[in-house]
């Protein structure tokens, strides 16, 4: 499984939409989207800053680290 | 430059002008024959209307086409997992971002149309992009092909690693 982006729970969470969190991260709702499923190649420190300041959360929230054994 | 994968466009041509001399020679001996003159006007003709059409989307057929020997084509696919609408879209990012000139953009085909501009080196290029769906996987198909020239001097394949190039950077937000 590798890395797991939970960007859609804590959008849930925060009943905040994609538009919304692209406004204010200054990243276009079509990267946020491939973010959303998984699908980057790598994420800046200064996205992932942007949006854990615009969510109020942690990175650990946005990523989680599945074992690929189960 | 890729003689290679040109040396049919080359190998017809070298077969068409001694044949239009010839013919030219039989028909006439003082050499103003009008076949001469017409094969002489021909090719410049056909230049202009391929520049005149270039950026009509209806004439991608007739560029891509194997029988048209006076453009020099190269095909390529990349496989991703992102969804196909999002990837149209992601390359639509990417396009609007490179030197290419968006020319078309087809919402409900998944299709993308762009030319690069003209350059000492280059009378510019068309490029068509589209989408398909292979499996889980989506497959985008890009095209490039020379206005003008049989022979695209490696800038067909220049558009397609610069296009890749960006579009791998794109990933990283």
């Amino acid at each position: 499984m590798g890395i797991i982006v939970n960007l859609d729970v804590m959008l849930a969470t925060r009943k905040m939409k994609l538009k919304e969190l692209s406004e204010i991260v200054g990243v276009s709702v079509v990267n946020l989207s491939i973010l959303k499923q998984g699908k980057v190649k790598a994420i800046r420190f200064s996205t992932l800053e942007a949006i854990c300041e615009a969510l109020d959360c942690q990175p650990g929230d946005i990523l989680e680290y599945v074992s690929d054994a189960f | 430059m890729n003689i290679r994968k040109n040396y049919k466009n080359i190998l017809i041509l070298l077969m068409f002008f001694p044949v239009v001399l010839w013919l030219s020679m039989k028909t006439s001996t003082d050499g103003d024959s009008p076949l001469f003159w017409a094969f002489m006007v021909f090719p410049p003709l056909l230049f202009g209307f391929n520049f005149a059409v270039r950026n009509n989307p209806k004439f991608k057929f007739y560029f891509l086409s194997k029988f048209n020997f006076l453009t020099s084509k190269y095909w390529a696919s990349i496989s991703s997992e992102i969804p196909k609408e999002l990837m149209f879209q992601k390359m639509i990012e990417v396009v609007n971002e490179s030197n290419l000139h968006v020319k078309r953009i087809d919402e409900e085909n998944l299709e993308i149309f762009a030319t690069t501009p003209v350059s000492f080196r280059s009378w510019g290029e068309n490029i068509y992009i589209d989408f398909e769906d292979q499996g889980d996987q989506t497959v985008m198909n890009f095209s490039s092909t020379t206005v003008v020239g049989i022979i695209s001097w490696g800038q067909n394949e220049k558009n397609y690693n610069r296009l890749l190039s960006r579009f791998e950077d794109s990933l990283t937000i």
